[in-house]
């Protein structure tokens, strides 16, 4: 039975993946030049691996094939979700809203671009101005197996540059609607890019709506933030018990650029699994990795965070803090590697984990890798309940018990959402904990 | 004690300074692995019927995993050990008797003497009772009779199989099983010979007891097995030094230590490993594939480990400790230091099963040259172990700008009263330190063995008194020539 179910999803893979070779052949390179050479090499590398399973290090604790294979039992008439209201983030007035369903962007129901500060488009649009996106998969790790996956199937996806010297005060902000209306998962394809002495917002939330079906959202972004440029970005989940997640993103920071990453997982989605690659390839650069999962029911979050410092004068910075409720699952892998020449490094890591149920589990994993030796580097993780010191104290003071576990729970919280620096999404992000603690 | 400055003074030219070969007849089994080696092992040992079978349901094991890939998670590339080149056993040909130094081999006396072990009569006086293995099989036993008085049973493998085979067939294995891993295979089916310890209930054992390996014949790899049981309320200090002579070709060392601590007991265990690491290019030096597990089965228990691990071309060791009794404590405390082309890869397990467990992880790693050093730790919190608590501190220390230091702390928590905290640093000799130093008169080498003794003392400091010694003069050895 397992092994004739293992069979399927494989069978079910091969066969999408010859689908597209088809199509690729067909059409010639769609998007890119190199583009379907790059796709044989993905699609072989994802063969030659398949889906990962609990041999394989990156994947030991994250059984993901059991949530990619629901989607072979997704038929019409698979329960649909009915929420009662509309989730209640109100950033819409003050950004510009792009709409992205099931990874293709809409731009009819998305806000207007500003052509002269901001080029938004379609992946398929952009075929021939291959200048523009020399970045498309030149990024992402194919040897990473839903990497690779994506980049053997991805037929559209979005393309944000911010122009030279632009300093964009609005953010960008990018709804994810996963509704599974062709096909239960799909590969959405997003490219970033900063150009010289920019500064931008992106927020990404991901959501469902109220006909959705099972989905499994692949996705992979590259980013790039040139010379002196700055970027703010957000990953908000917030979906409910239909959608999984596979992100992976890429980050390349050039000389003296600053990148900062929020993520927040929120209860809803049954897995999600971020991998997020930040490489330093210009000296002076700087990125700041925060963290902030709440997991409850029989959840699954997996943060593989890796910050790579290639070369000198850097500066890293991480804080991930999970609270994991009921039977949940929480994964943290955070790699720092610095290279043999990354002299004069500085990267500072910390992973703090409040376990609240003895049916929840806890697997973490900060990891250094050091190859050069004038840098100051170090790691922490802490993993508890509740301090019963300063329990007693709330306690003593009259305050009931729950209501101290929830200050505690707050407090514990606030360390990475106070330090959001917009203040909508900081607000946005205040409501919805308080809401689920 | 000598100070510092003369210590390094002496030793600052020596380069292995135990790479000596002696010339004594071996009895060495045919080169090659198979049912026969075995057989002819446990023939040589006149072994009891048990224990062949349980050797050859380890060896078919062995002989499985042989046929899959080699383990491929450590962060070294796994060399091509070719098992059927090697020589499984060697013994020295004038098998001395057991009770008598006189009737030692003069020339093993001196290899001894060149050694510095305390065997003779006169060292005997530093207090240490020696179980020396010489190339599988031990020579003699020292102190063993004073020992017997207490109860305590202190001899070679061999010899317990012999004398004590009830207890041997009830522990063997029992902590670290033939299936636990390839080199653990190995080690059950091709064991040669090792220590014995057995600790009556209620009885604190007056000296340390020691071991020194020290790997001679050419081509034999050594395989030995130790096994440590203290009984409940009892406690002993363990030691276990390791020395081999210098060669071209890679040697594989791939022994397994088993401790059980009963009810109240503690086992103290401490190494210091100090194998020929290799030439500047890392040609030659011993493979350490090791397996060392204790078990806290009573409540109370303690158990801890303490490594100097200097030498060895690769390392691959993790002394594990399963904390299954209620209350009981896991203590690790390791300085490992790897120059030129060294590699290690080491670290610890511990497994908190029982609640109000405690464990304890100090670790201290050193890299120079182009040598790469990894930590590789693991904190397992089970279901019911409650109010578990641990702490874990990994430092690194960086010399040059070519080698590695690497962390790779897996943590897992099953349940929601444990604290644990894991925390590393990694650092380097800072400019300003040397020259503090320097303004004093002290040069660079003395500088920075000073240092890097500084920064490993809270390590040292657990070791007993005299191996304390030892341990700061092999660190001043593998400092040398790290400072341009």
């Amino acid at each position: 039975m397992l092994l004739e179910k293992t069979k399927l999803l494989d069978q079910y893979f091969d066969e999408v993946l010859k689908e597209q070779q088809q199509i690729d052949l067909l059409l010639g390179d769609p998007v890119h030049p190199n583009l379907y050479s790059l796709r044989d090499m993905a699609r072989q590398s994802f063969r030659s691996k398949g889906i990962p399973h609990s041999g394989m290090e990156d994947w030991k604790y994250t059984p993901v094939r059991a949530f990619v294979e629901k989607i072979l039992r997704v038929k019409d008439g698979y329960p649909k979700y009915s929420s009662s209201a509309a989730d209640a983030l109100q950033l819409e007035k003050s950004c510009y809203i792009m709409v992205i369903i099931d990874g293709k962007w809409w731009p009819h129901l998305s806000d207007p671009i500003l052509t002269d500060s901001l080029e938004i488009a379609s992946l398929d649009q952009v075929s021939s101005e291959t200048a523009k996106i020399a970045h498309l998969g030149a990024h992402a790790d194919i040897e990473h197996p839903f990497a690779a996956l994506n980049t053997a199937l991805f037929s559209d996806g979005i393309m944000i540059r911010v122009k030279t010297g632009v300093l964009l005060e609005k953010p960008i902000y990018l709804v994810h609607i996963s509704m599974g209306e062709i096909n239960p998962m799909f590969y959405p394809r997003m490219l970033f890019v900063a150009e010289k002495h920019t500064k931008v917002t992106l927020i990404e939330k991901f959501v469902v709506s109220d006909t959705s079906i099972y989905t499994v959202n692949n996705s992979v972004s590259e980013v790039v933030v040139e010379n002196g440029a700055e970027m703010e970005h957000y990953y908000i989940h917030t979906e409910n018990e239909l959608s999984v997640n596979l992100q992976y993103a890429r980050v390349i920071l050039d000389e003296g650029s600053k990148y900062s990453n929020y993520n927040f997982a929120l209860p809803g989605s049954p897995f999600i699994r971020h991998d997020l690659h930040v490489s330093m390839r210009g000296t002076g650069a700087e990125t700041t990795l925060y963290g902030m999962v709440l997991t409850s029911k029989k959840q699954l979050v997996d943060n593989h965070t890796c910050v790579d410092h290639s070369v000198p004068d850097c500066i890293s910075n991480e804080h991930y803090k999970c609270i994991v409720k009921d039977q949940s699952t929480l994964v943290f892998n955070g790699k720092v590697i610095v290279h043999p020449d990354a002299q004069r490094t500085n990267s500072f890591q910390k992973n703090s984990n409040l376990l609240l149920s003895d049916d929840a589990v806890i697997n973490t994993k900060p990891e250094l890798e050091i190859y050069a030796d004038d840098v100051k580097c170090s790691h922490g993780a802490t993993m508890g309940q509740f301090d019963s010191e300063a329990l007693f104290y709330l306690t003593s003071r009259g305050i009931r018990e729950n209501t101290a576990r929830q200050m505690l729970m707050e407090a514990f919280a606030a360390e990475i959402i106070e330090v959001v620096p917009d203040e909508m999404v900081k607000q946005y992000l205040k409501n919805i904990m308080a809401e689920h603690l | 004690m000598k100070d510092n400055n003369e210590v390094i003074d002496t030793l600052l030219d020596s380069s292995y300074e135990f790479g000596f070969s002696t010339d004594i007849e071996t009895d060495v089994a045919p080169v090659g692995l198979d049912e026969n080696t075995v057989r002819f092992i446990s023939d040589q040992k006149d072994e009891p019927e048990w224990l062949l079978e349980w050797r050859l349901t380890a060896y078919h094991h062995f002989m499985k995993l042989a046929q899959k890939d080699m383990p491929g998670w450590q962060h070294f590339d796994m060399p091509d050990l070719d098992f059927q080149s090697m020589s499984y056993y060697a013994a020295p040909k004038s098998k001395p008797l057991l009770d008598s130094l006189d009737q030692v081999d003069p020339e093993l006396l001196a290899t001894f003497a060149k050694l510095g072990i305390p065997l003779t009569e006169q060292k005997m006086l530093a207090g240490v009772a020696v179980d020396v293995i010489f190339d599988s099989v031990s020579v003699t036993t020292t102190y063993k009779a004073k020992l017997k008085e207490l109860g305590i049973l202190f001899c070679s493998f061999g010899e317990a199989v012999q004398e004590y085979p009830e207890l041997v067939r009830k522990y063997l294995g029992s902590v670290v099983p033939a299936t636990d891993n390839i080199f653990a295979a190995l080690n059950s089916a091709v064991c040669s010979d090792g220590s014995f310890v057995y600790i009556p209930k209620g009885v604190r054992c007056p000296m340390e007891l020691s071991t020194y390996f020290r790997i001679n014949a050419i081509n034999t790899g050594q395989f030995e097995r130790t096994l440590i049981i203290a009984d409940e309320g009892s406690y002993v200090s363990y030691l276990e030094g390791c020395t081999a002579p210098q060669r071209d070709e890679n040697q594989l060392h791939g022994a397994v230590v088993e401790l059980i601590a009963l009810k109240d007991a503690e086992i103290k265990y401490s190494t210091v490993q100090n194998w020929y690491p290799g030439d500047a290019d890392g040609k030659g030096g011993i493979y350490n594939f090791v397996t060392k597990r204790g078990i806290c089965k009573g409540s109370n228990a303690k158990i801890s480990w303490t490594q100097v691990e200097t030498g060895s071309a690769i390392t691959w060791k993790y002394p594990s400790i399963i904390l299954k009794g209620d209350y009981s404590t896991g203590e690790f405390y390791s300085v490992a230091v790897v120059k030129n082309k060294q590699m290690a890869d080491t670290g610890t397990k511990i497994y908190h099963l029982g609640s109000h467990t405690k464990s304890r992880i100090i670790s201290k790693g050193i890299s120079a040259g182009v040598a790469q050093n990894t930590y590789r730790g693991l904190v397992h919190v089970g279901k019911n172990a409650k109010h578990t608590r641990n702490f874990t501190q990994c430092d690194s220390l960086l010399i040059g700008d070519k080698c590695g230091l690497h962390t790779y702390p897996y943590i897992e928590s099953r349940n929601s009263t444990a604290q644990l905290e894991h925390e590393a640093t990694t650092s380097r000799i800072g400019e300003d330190q040397i020259f503090y130093l320097n303004q004093r008169g002290i040069d660079n080498e003395k500088a920075v063995a000073l240092i890097v003794n500084g920064y490993a003392m809270e390590v040292l400091k657990q070791l007993p008194m005299e191996f304390a010694v030892e341990a700061q003069k092999l660190l001043a050895i593998s400092m040398e020539g790290s400072v341009g």
